[in-house]
């Protein structure tokens, strides 16, 4: 088992074959050998380490993803394209949180370097985001308009391209 | 964090990859920082890029060097494309096409002296060559070639930005005759006759010739030599045909600096028949061969290093190809400059088909895939299709479709009925799959080469006769490997040259009637005319995705049309 210390100093205790899927928790585990010392995470909270630990467990017998053949745009050309259509029910269940839970989620997986749990959240992102226009995406996420009138406008007039048929 | 714009820029990122390009564009609507992240992701521009406008074509290749050229003028870091811009201006372009959308000026040529004429010598997606008869000289025109030229000289007057004039050398006592041309994403070529002769042979023309004809005959027959002598002494002297000496010869320039790299003389005829990067395929003749044969031979020449690859390649004629991708040899930023151990180790895969196992009124068909360099040659892949067609062949090529598949195109004569067959032939499988012989001729093809333009008559990609009844001329697309007629369209008039510009659209152009106009290479629909002043006035026409170049030959005046959007 593992021990794992949340930044509010919560501590969760995990099988290590759950959790080596965080490759920087596989990496320091390897690195340290058998060792009964906590693991510190500051910049995961406790309940997002719980929500972690949760999508870790239920998705421990899944292949690693980098094994897939899910490519995405910059990794390499010409591959087919990424969905974020793919999501099966536990997932979409397990996403179904608040933004602010979410975006936490995101940045845990980001740390902890989980990419199956990050493309997963991303991708829940970008289905929020499809077929939105610039207003209905500030509303949806909380954005603040930050352009000035001018640079609104010329915004306006540089994207009139993709118009264009 | 409360929002998303707070998110680390490498989230963002991940996010983007799963937005179309609407999206991403309404995202980066949203907010200065998550316009500034997806503006500046060029992992994810490039993307979108190469998967709408694959870059397998030189058509693609071509319209982006040139604008990665034109980026570079303008100051712009030429070694870092930006792909977002890329992927706008792209877009932009061909809405342009589909809508008429252009801007026009007017450049000119070196002007001939009277009756005289610009004559083309060979064009390509990355420009065209022509050749003035008043005094041979060379001009490179079109295919973005002046933006990289004006970048290696910045004080290059702004005419030159559109032509480029090759100096071509010769030997002592010796006169140039170019004859075809090729041009490619680094080098031109241009491969001709030079004649020696003896000042000693030479003499005074006794009266002025008394047609254009005879003028031009003896002109050309006496020249000053160097390509760049003055008519008025062309004039003074004539040489004996029996007493000259005839060689092929071929130069080569760097694309872009018109530096000349390099000049090849052979006792042989040499025919260009290919040029991608830096490999040119050229076809030999030697004095013995039958010029009837079946067969022709081959050689490959490394125009980076103007060494021949070792071997000859005995083929059926028309059957040799450089069985390489264009992106692999032309790379969107200019190269030239690999190291000489690379340069030694340089191989180039070659197709080579044969026709063997006569046996009446069929025969068989071998191909090799060879790969040529300094090494000796050695067999790749081979095989074997016992299925060729029947009787006797007139004409036919082969060209790579991509790395597992070749298109094959042959003409017969049966019962005086021409038959055109397309084939594709399954390098993997050996498997060769012709499709329905076709009475039409090919006219055009897509720069992806999946789908064909056909049409009822005479080919030569211009079709001026054989009109319907209903006065308009048929003209049939066809997918390659599938029998049925994906569509079919008629256009008005009868004389027009079809180019395609991309896989959906197409530039057709009448110099008989200055009908010039975009189609839709699907369903036939004439999208636009493209109706430039001076148009009626124009002979030749030198399409490019980027730009449309009108070149009146008489007067030099060249119309040029810029779809680029500025």
């Amino acid at each position: 088992m593992v021990r794992l210390h949340s930044s509010e100093g919560s501590e969760f205790e995990v099988e290590r074959s759950v959790i080596e899927k965080s490759l920087l928790i596989k990496n320091m585990l390897d690195d340290v050998g058998e060792n009964d010392a906590a693991i510190p995470l500051p910049n995961v909270s406790g309940p997002i380490l719980a929500k972690v630990i949760e999508y870790c467990e239920h998705h421990r017998n899944d292949p690693d993803v980098d094994g897939q053949n899910t490519t995405k745009p910059g990794t390499s050309a010409g591959a087919s394209s990424p969905s974020s259509d793919d999501i099966d029910e536990w997932d979409m269940e397990f996403c179904r949180v608040d933004q602010g839970t979410l975006y936490e989620m995101i940045l845990a997986a980001n740390y902890l370097d989980i990419r199956s749990m990050l493309d997963l959240t991303c991708k829940t992102v970008a289905n929020m985001i499809k077929n939105k226009s610039p207003e209905e995406i500030r509303r949806t996420f909380n954005i603040t308009k930050d352009f000035t009138p001018e640079e609104e406008e010329l915004v306006r007039r540089e994207n009139a391209w993709c118009e264009d048929r | 964090m409360s929002s998303m714009h707070q998110l680390p820029k490498e989230v963002i990122g991940a996010i983007a990859a799963y937005l179309s390009v609407d999206t991403l564009l309404a995202l980066a609507a949203t907010h200065r920082r998550l316009r500034g992240i997806i503006v500046d992701n060029v992992a994810l521009w490039r993307y979108h890029y190469e998967r709408t406008y694959p870059l397998d074509t030189d058509t693609e290749l071509a319209w982006l060097a040139g604008l990665a050229a034109l980026a570079s003028d303008t100051g712009r870091d030429h070694d870092a494309l930006d792909w977002y811009r890329a992927y706008v201006y792209r877009h932009r372009t061909e809405c342009n096409w589909r809508h008429g959308r252009f801007h026009e000026h007017i450049q000119q040529l070196p002007r001939l002296s009277q009756q005289r004429r610009y004559r083309l010598l060979g064009k390509s997606d990355w420009g065209a060559i022509l050749l003035s008869e008043h005094d041979r000289r060379l001009f490179l025109i079109g295919g973005g070639i002046a933006a990289a030229h004006q970048q290696q000289q910045q004080q290059q007057q702004q005419q030159h930005r559109y032509w480029q004039e090759l100096s071509i050398t010769t030997l002592p006592d010796c006169v140039a005759y170019p004859e075809k041309a090729m041009v490619a994403s680094h080098y031109v070529v241009v491969c001709g006759r030079v004649v020696y002769s003896h000042p000693a042979q030479r003499h005074r023309r006794p009266k002025p010739p008394a047609t254009l004809g005879e003028r031009l005959r003896r002109r050309l027959g006496g020249g000053s030599g160097g390509g760049g002598g003055s008519g008025a002494h062309d004039e003074e002297v004539t040489v004996d045909d029996t007493l000259r000496t005839w060689m092929s010869c071929l130069w080569v320039w760097r694309r872009g600096s018109g530096e000349l790299l390099t000049t090849i003389h052979s006792p042989n005829t040499l025919q260009l028949q290919q040029l991608i990067g830096r490999w040119l395929l050229v076809r030999a003749r030697y004095p013995t061969d039958d010029p009837h044969g079946g067969n022709s031979r081959y050689r490959v020449l490394d125009l980076r290093t103007s060494v021949w690859c070792t071997g000859e390649l005995i083929a059926a004629t028309g059957f040799c190809h450089l069985h390489i991708a264009p992106s692999e040899q032309a790379p969107i930023h200019a190269d030239h400059h690999n190291s000489s151990d690379e340069d030694a180790d340089a191989t180039v895969t070659v197709f080579v088909g044969f026709e063997t196992g006569m046996h009446g009124l069929t025969s068989a068909f071998r191909w090799q895939l060879l790969v040529l360099g300094r090494a000796t040659p050695h067999i790749l892949r081979s095989g074997y299709s016992p299925y060729w067609p029947m009787l006797v062949r007139k004409a036919g090529s082969s060209v790579r479709l991509d790395d597992a598949h070749v298109v094959l195109t042959v003409d017969f004569d049966r019962a005086s009925t021409a038959q055109t067959y397309v084939g594709l032939l399954r390098l993997g499988c050996e498997r060769l799959q012709w499709r329905e012989p076709m009475h039409d001729t090919i006219v055009a093809w897509t720069p992806d080469r999946q789908h064909l333009l056909t049409t009822t008559g005479s080919g030569g990609g211009s079709i001026s006769n054989h009109v319907n009844d209903d006065g308009r001329r048929r003209y049939t697309v066809r997918q390659l490997g599938r029998s049925d007629v994906v569509g079919e369209y008629r256009l008005t008039e009868s004389s027009y040259r079809l180019h395609c510009l991309s896989r959906r659209l197409a530039y057709a152009y009448s110099p008989k009637t200055a009908g010039s106009m975009v189609l839709d290479v699907m369903t036939g629909e004439t999208i636009h005319t493209i109706d430039p002043s001076g148009l009626t006035r124009c002979q030749m026409s030198f399409p490019s995705l980027g730009q449309l170049m009108l070149l009146h030959p008489y007067s030099g005046q060249l119309i040029v049309c810029d779809f680029v959007p500025r």
